[in-house]
């Protein structure tokens, strides 16, 4: 969740160029734009690397190593152990795709694979390969952004963004909620343990209800009570709020800024066919 | 300015507060607060009345019917007073007395969070609340309340401190001075930066005050703010009180613990039932005789009069005159299964041993509880003390066996070695915050769920209770669970859910349910905290029954030291996750366990 201290990092980066980066690795590794054009292959596979920049820059070691890591896997078994397998299955030659969630690549179930059980395994091999790939950069990056950024400072952004009250103090609140409400969740499992309650198959529901309906009690205990904190001390008054997070656009914004920039002219450039001329 | 307040105070007729100043230096008190024929009553604002006709149903609708919310207080009568600029004035009385409603009045939460008919007129710094709303009280009334955990509206401390101002709209190098200077008054700049929820409970509500205190407010309302601070942060709240009077702040707090206040309060308001009963300077206070506090229904006024013993008369022991004495003469015999001849109980006497207690957090090496041996009394009740953070609560954890990281050996009196997993079985912890533990429809379900081999009862008997006991017979579970609820009075709320009680009756319940379960080793963490005087009786009296008459062996985690002094006949006292003292609460015993619990606040 957020880191709840302000950052004293020398690498700081502004929250909006933060949010641009993500919806950038958003748009070419999850949703897939610019499809199976090799130029925008290339953004893609350079997108997915960002993190292993970026992450060490904040000091995240441990996630940095284990990005490297299943990124690397998922890597090589696009390119080595799923045409292996498809090839091991069927006689016919394996599509030869770089990376597997090309959908170009996709075996067709009763095309390639002549055999149930071994279309079974090329599909759950090709589905899990191309969950890591496509997902994996997009959840590296968020958790980047989220483990550097606090609250205040998201929020101090989204305001100068011009976004209006009614959606920057609801943020607020849900990232103030959220350790609360897991915290309050961990208390009733450890209640629950402790009298002995557990999950069995027949009484799921009365288990959901066991566990659902105090949580509910307690978290509209504490948000009244928040509302009341933040009421008494101004908040939703008629003054424009000011910030003292330290927000603004520095020379590695406009870096990574221009990298997002980048990254699209290619896609179009790609799209019209005025890249695929040169690169290819 | 104490005596001035008095005055003021005392007068229904709001005469000039300012007649009887004895410093003379500052001949025109301003009047920070003043009520006029206040009378306020929680509910919904009766707006049917105006659409009348329109929704005909809707009025039939039993709103009414619907069990009242036992935390909103009940409201007041007809209140008139007023308080001078820089007075500390305390308000105490009974839960439910309105000293809660007093403190909403003041900082606008009543009427404008919480709905209910508003008579008269509350003027706070000249401002008529009622003409005013909530962000425009703001700037001239600051509110510190009970819980520390939920008044936080960002998770860093710097962003919490500045929060008030940056809602203002000052401007942010402004409020970046302030913050700066309220940490270092507060002595709290080692805290900036840190993880809000990570601090223990005198951390976050020194950091509670100081939010509040950044934007400067004239006025400063805390309701019940120690219930849940050990010695040393009430100690600490002490000092913030002393600053703010100091710096001519009108400081308003309602309590029901009183010692730590004593020395600083120039006038005390005591409330029962909505209305003003009494008003005291605070030397009145101070020397308050013990029958007339009693009658108030009110808390040891200084920390003397905690150690006094025989104040409240413990139950059972009468039955057990010379306990106390025994309790000494085992605790220094190593033999631990020595049987004693005096009475019932003492055929229980023996220890629950502790071995090789440790836990330790994920990720770290050093152990936040470690515990080689200790011992504690069966058929007692034991207290744990110590400050915040010395990890009173872990050792509830790893009694409990709550999880894996709790490691270690629980000895049973009759020699059975309980692991973690066994003690799940063994032990019952009843939560601070009772309702988490709280799980199905109905009190008696709750009772059943308990039970070996009750399934809960069907929905379709569930709505008559029969008491008699051939019912009982064809289904033995139901008769058990029906006479533990008798035994905890709490046979007629058999059918209410219990999330639909007040927090003593839910602890009741808690209660029922460990006793249902067989469980022999209960732990209570913090069982008063936030309660009245008759309120903290009433748990003592409960948690002293379930040692002396119902054989079960009662761990209290507690900051509360008259709570620990009626209740409980051994202490144990923790430090950075250490035992450091085990000693058994005889006279001397008493004297130690209230320096322990009171220390700094003299």
């Amino acid at each position: 969740m957020f880191r709840s201290t302000a950052a004293h990092d020398r690498f700081r980066v502004d929250p909006r160029t933060k949010i641009a980066l993500t919806i950038t690795v958003g748009c070419f590794c999850l949703a897939r734009a610019g499809g199976a054009l090799p130029a925008v292959d290339v953004v893609r596979l350079g997108l997915a690397c960002l993190p292993v920049i970026l992450l060490p820059l904040s000091r995240r070691w441990a996630a940095t190593l284990v990005y490297m890591l299943l990124l690397a896997v998922s890597l090589a078994a696009a390119a080595w152990l799923l045409p292996t397998i498809v090839s091991a299955l069927s006689s016919e030659p394996a599509a030869n795709g770089v990376m597997p969630q090309t959908a170009g690549a996709m075996p067709q179930p009763d095309g390639v694979m002549p055999h149930a059980f071994g279309s079974a395994i090329v599909w759950l091999a090709y589905a899990t390969i191309a969950m890591t790939t496509q997902m994996l950069p997009v959840a590296m990056i968020s958790y980047w952004m989220l483990v550097t950024t606090t609250a205040s400072e998201l929020v101090t952004a989204l305001t100068r963004m011009h976004m209006p009250q009614a959606v920057t103090i609801p943020l607020a609140v849900m990232f103030r909620f959220f350790p609360t409400a897991f915290a309050e969740q961990r208390r009733i499992g450890d209640a629950m343990r402790m009298r002995g309650v557990r999950l069995g198959g027949t009484r799921m529901l009365a288990m959901f209800e066991y566990r659902v309906v105090p949580l509910i009690g307690s978290s509209v205990r504490i948000a009244d009570e928040l509302a009341q904190a933040a009421m008494t001390r101004g908040l939703g008054g008629p003054a424009k709020r000011t910030s003292i997070a330290r927000i603004g656009f520095h020379a590695i914004d406009a870096v990574l800024l221009t990298l997002c920039m980048a990254c699209f002219v290619v896609w179009i450039g790609a799209a019209t066919g005025w890249l695929s001329d040169r690169t290819l | 300015m104490s005596r001035t307040m008095t005055d003021a105070a005392e007068t229904t007729k709001l005469a000039n507060p300012t007649g009887g100043n004895p410093t003379g230096a500052n001949s025109t008190v301003e009047i920070a607060v003043r009520f006029d024929h206040v009378g306020f009553s929680y509910g919904p604002t009766p707006t049917y009345d105006h659409s009348a006709g329109d929704h005909p149903t809707d009025q039939d609708l039993p709103r009414q019917t619907l069990p009242r919310q036992d935390r909103s207080p009940d409201g007041i009568h007809d209140l008139t007073f007023a308080i001078p600029q820089g007075a500390v004035v305390l308000l105490c009385g009974e839960s439910g007395c309105g000293k809660t409603t007093v403190t909403r009045l003041i900082n606008g939460l009543a009427p404008h969070y919480f709905d209910g008919v508003m008579t008269g007129t509350v003027t706070v710094n000249g401002l008529d609340t009622r003409q005013s709303d909530l962000a425009g009280l703001a700037p001239h009334v600051g509110s510190v309340f009970q819980n520390p955990r939920s008044q936080f509206f960002t998770l860093d401390v710097a962003g919490e401190l500045a929060f008030a101002c940056e809602n203002f709209g000052m401007d942010p190098d402004e409020i970046r001075r302030r913050v700066a200077a309220t940490a270092d008054e507060f002595r709290i700049g080692g805290l900036i930066g840190r993880d809000i929820t990570a601090m223990s409970g005198g951390q976050q509500q020194k950091v509670a005050c100081a939010s509040v205190s950044v934007a400067a407010p004239p006025i400063m309302v805390m309701d019940e703010p120690s219930a849940n601070l050990d010695a040393r942060a009430i100690a600490d709240l002490r000092d913030i009180v002393g600053l703010w009077k100091a710096q001519g702040r009108t400081v308003i707090i309602a309590e029901h613990r009183l010692y730590w206040l004593d020395g600083l309060v120039d006038t005390a308001m005591v409330f029962r039932s909505g209305r003003l009963v009494r008003t005291m300077t605070g030397a009145e206070l101070h020397d308050l005789p013990d029958r007339e506090r009693e009658t108030l229904g009110l808390r040891p006024t200084r920390s003397g009069q905690i150690t006094q013993p025989d104040q409240i008369t413990r139950s059972g022991s009468a039955t057990q005159p010379d306990r106390i004495g025994d309790t000494d003469r085992t605790a220094s015999d190593n033999d631990t299964g020595r049987r004693d001849d005096t009475g019932r109980r003492d055929e229980s006497n023996g220890f629950w041993r502790i071995e090789d207690f440790s836990y330790t957090y994920r990720r770290t090496r050093r152990p936040v509880l470690s515990i080689p041996s200790a011992r504690i009394p069966a058929g007692r009740v034991t207290a744990v003390v110590g400050p915040n953070g010395a990890g009173k609560s872990t050792f509830a954890r790893c009694l409990q066996g709550l999880d894996r990281r709790a490691k270690g050996t629980l000895i049973a009196p009759d020699g059975r070695r309980l692991s973690r997993r066994d003690r799940m079985r063994t032990c019952f912890t009843v939560l601070q915050d009772v309702g988490c533990e709280l799980f199905t429809e109905s009190v008696l379900d709750e009772v059943l769920l308990g039970l070996p081999d009750a399934t809960p009862a069907p929905s379709s008997v569930g709505s008559s209770i029969p008491s008699s006991v051939g019912t009982a017979d064809t289904f033995p579970p139901r008769g058990k669970a029906e006479r533990i609820l008798r035994d905890l009075d709490l046979a007629e709320m058999a059918d209410r859910h219990p999330l639909s009680l007040s927090g003593g009756q839910k602890q009741r319940v808690a209660i029922a349910a460990a006793l249902a379960c067989d469980r022999e080793l209960l732990i209570f963490d913090e069982p008063t905290s936030g309660l009245d005087r008759r309120h903290m009786e009433q748990v003592a009296t409960r948690i002293r029954a379930l040692a002396d008459h119902a054989d079960r062996t009662v761990v209290v985690i507690t900051h509360d030291p008259e709570f620990a002094l009626i209740a409980c006949d051994h202490a144990l006292v923790l430090e950075s996750g250490r035992i450091t003292d085990s000693f058994a609460l005889d006279s001397a015993g008493r004297t130690r366990l209230a320096d322990h619990l009171t220390a700094d606040c003299r």
